[in-house]
């Protein structure tokens, strides 16, 4: 039986309706509270107070990029999944970001089913016991 | 005079200097060789190949605990 404790998410990400839609799919697949931050400064300013299971980091965002960010969260969090949300796909950068500590990658420009599918994945992959199984495909 | 142009001492004309190439095929050749990695552009991965970049760097990072037990 999946767990009723919902996840706590930081969901960053400067576009108001992404951050609508991923927030959506995340409730439908598992019990989660989610927190938005718009851009990599209110990301990190977040994880100084506040422990979150999961944060989806995107990459281009204004005053602090998700690659800035990035390690100055692994600092603060070294063991929560920090899942980079982007439609960056350059080889180059999603290297940076394994290099980085970034546990995951999910390309977003992508259409919206398969969006949906990669994010249900990536919950399993790092959240199995909150997803019910018949969720997580 | 004028001497007539034999088979033998014609003048060599522009068209004798022009390389033909099949256009055609050296398209399709061009095509061939063409690769993203080597053609100077950033090279752009789709989520499979992302997915198992992080299962190979999950992988390496299990190795030492692996290797110490």
């Amino acid at each position: 039986m999946p767990s009723s404790i919902p996840l706590q998410v930081l969901l960053v990400d400067d576009e108001s309706y992404f951050r609508l839609f991923v927030g959506k799919v995340l409730a439908l697949a598992v019990p989660c509270t989610v927190t938005e931050a718009r851009n990599g400064e209110e990301a990190v300013a977040h994880c100084r107070t506040n422990s979150p299971d999961l944060v989806l980091l995107d990459i281009n965002m204004p005053r602090m990029d998700g690659v800035q960010a990035l390690p100055l969260i692994r600092e603060l969090k070294a063991a929560t999944p920090v899942v980079m949300l982007t439609s960056v796909s350059e080889e180059a950068v999603v290297e940076e970001c394994v290099t980085l500590g970034a546990s995951y990658f999910i390309r977003k420009d992508v259409h919206a089913d398969q969006l949906q599918r990669e994010l249900k994945e990536m919950l399993q992959m790092f959240f199995p016991d909150h997803v019910a199984p018949h969720e997580a495909t | 005079m004028k001497q007539p142009e034999t088979p033998k001492f014609r003048r060599p004309s522009l068209a004798d200097f022009l390389v033909r190439h099949d256009l055609a095929a050296l398209l399709e050749e061009a095509k061939a060789d063409y690769n993203q990695a080597t053609a100077g552009g950033p090279r752009h991965l789709d989520q499979k190949d992302i997915a198992a970049r992080f299962r190979d760097a999950r992988r390496q990072a299990k190795a030492p605990d692996h290797e110490s037990r």
